[in-house]
């Protein structure tokens, strides 16, 4: 049995030395035909094999093609690498910085706050005007009740009312009262512009002065 | 005798003539020429001398109308902005007594207003008055400043010319009568320079007068309308507290 595989052995690597030189499967099985039954089976794996090994074969030259791909991409990007920085490519690359994970997360997050402070501010002031109008409307209906009934249990109110009145009645006296002053006192210092006429008593003063240097001794 | 022995002769004598002249003939000679010399200078320009006179006069005569027309032209302009200050005031404070008006409710504290508006509409017309008096009384000295300034130079001036004259005809007498030229040329420099002098002095003490006088005018129209603004400022203030008293018994009834 041992002796037969070392015989098998034999006959495959002599089969696979054959193969390589050119010979096809079936001038193999002229050669061998004695042993074509142990074979057999052998030659159809090979067969079989052969076959495949020629469709998975790369077309000729296609190494050559990705080494000539790798060499152009390599002197593209030192191309770009060379002279001036380009602008476009910073930005380009910072915008890639920026919008990394962080930012992607970020910004959404932040655009969704500003959005919902917008919209909440809005509501907080249409409440406040709200607010006003309703104030204002309760305001003029105390006013209305104090004027026209005056009940006992408004009392307050009406002197709520009275007061801020009252208040403002004497702001505006003392506002006009200053004014008044201010304005006059203004007008003191505004008169003494007036003083200036004084300087006609002198305006012939260059004249009587060439008078008296009209006769001169030296000039004897 | 020759010829020529004979012209020998009368140079010599000529010669020796001459040489036992006087001295002082020969220097009156000369001071009779000088004299004749200055005298006609000064003759000549006597006349020029008066007319510069008349001309310096002329020109300060023109000065003085011109300052007449300039001095009316300013105090337009000062009255014409005093006017336009007063106006802008009654305006501003017609607006805020429409407003204090407004905040009256009652008619008391209308009436208090009203009360308050007469009491500043009438401190305003004494202010005004009070000012416009100031003013006119300024106007009035700084005239009669002018005036009497006018008159003090006039003085002046006539005494220089006087005293030009003066000198002028005691040169002329001088002349007439020979007189040592270099004399007559003295007493007629130093004469000049007197009156200069003297004209000079009158117009510096004039001037220091009219300084002094100028201060004064001007402090006192200052503290008149100075004590108007403080007599107007006491009014007011004490129309303002009759209001806010008015509107203060008022809101606690």
């Amino acid at each position: 049995m041992k002796k037969d595989l070392k015989n098998l052995d034999a006959i495959i690597e002599r089969v696979l030395i054959l193969l390589e030189k050119g010979k096809t499967i079936s001038e193999i099985e002229v050669l061998f035909a004695k042993e074509k039954k142990e074979i057999a089976s052998i030659l159809k794996t090979i067969d079989f094999l052969v076959r495949q090994n020629k469709i998975l074969e790369p077309p000729v030259g296609i190494a050559a093609r990705i080494l000539n791909q790798i060499r152009l991409k390599a002197n593209q990007d030192k191309k770009a690498t060379l002279g001036r920085a380009s602008l476009f490519n910073f930005l380009n690359n910072q915008i890639q910085t920026l919008m990394g994970l962080p930012f992607k997360v970020i910004i959404p997050v932040l655009l969704v706050l500003f959005i919902g402070v917008m919209f909440g501010v809005t509501r907080f002031s249409d409440k406040k005007v709200q607010d006003k109008v309703v104030l204002e409307n309760q305001q003029t209906a105390v006013s209305e009740e104090t004027t026209v009934s005056a009940p006992e249990t408004e009392k307050s109110i009406v002197g709520s009312v009275q007061t801020s009145s009252q208040a403002e009645q004497a702001n505006e006296v003392d506002v006009i009262t200053s004014s008044i002053l201010e304005d006059t006192q203004s007008d003191v210092l505004k008169l003494e512009e007036v003083d200036n006429e004084v300087d006609f008593v002198k305006y012939d003063s260059k004249e009587v002065d060439d008078f008296g240097q009209s006769i001169n001794e030296n000039d004897y | 005798m020759t010829t020529k022995n004979l012209i020998a002769r009368i140079i010599i004598i000529g010669v020796l003539g001459y040489l036992a002249t006087p001295f002082s003939v020969i220097g009156q000679t000369s001071t009779t020429q000088m004299t004749e010399r200055f005298c006609t200078v000064i003759i000549r320009n006597l006349e020029k001398i008066d007319q510069k006179l008349i001309e310096q006069q002329a020109k300060i005569n023109n000065r003085r109308q011109e300052r007449e027309m300039r001095l009316l032209q300013r105090r337009s302009e000062h009255d014409a902005k005093r006017s336009t200050r007063r106006d802008l005031r009654d305006e501003s404070f017609g607006e805020r007594y429409n407003r204090l008006k407004g905040l009256a409710k009652t008619d008391t504290q209308k009436q208090a207003v009203e009360t308050f508006k007469s009491a500043v509409d009438s401190a305003l017309e004494i202010r005004r008055k009070a000012i416009d008096e100031a003013i006119s009384a300024f106007r009035k000295a700084v005239d009669d400043l002018i005036n009497s300034r006018k008159t003090s130079l006039e003085a002046l001036i006539t005494e220089y010319k006087n005293s030009i004259k003066a000198a002028s005809d005691k040169a002329k007498v001088d002349c007439a009568n020979s007189v040592d030229a270099k004399a007559v040329r003295e007493t007629f420099r130093n004469s000049i320079k007197q009156a200069r002098d003297n004209f000079k002095t009158g117009r510096q003490a004039l001037l220091d007068k009219n300084k002094a006088e100028l201060e004064a005018l001007k402090a006192t129209k200052k503290n008149s309308i100075q004590a108007a603004q403080d007599a107007f400022k006491v009014a007011i203030e004490k129309a303002r507290d009759a209001l806010k008293a008015a509107l203060g018994n008022q809101e606690q009834k």
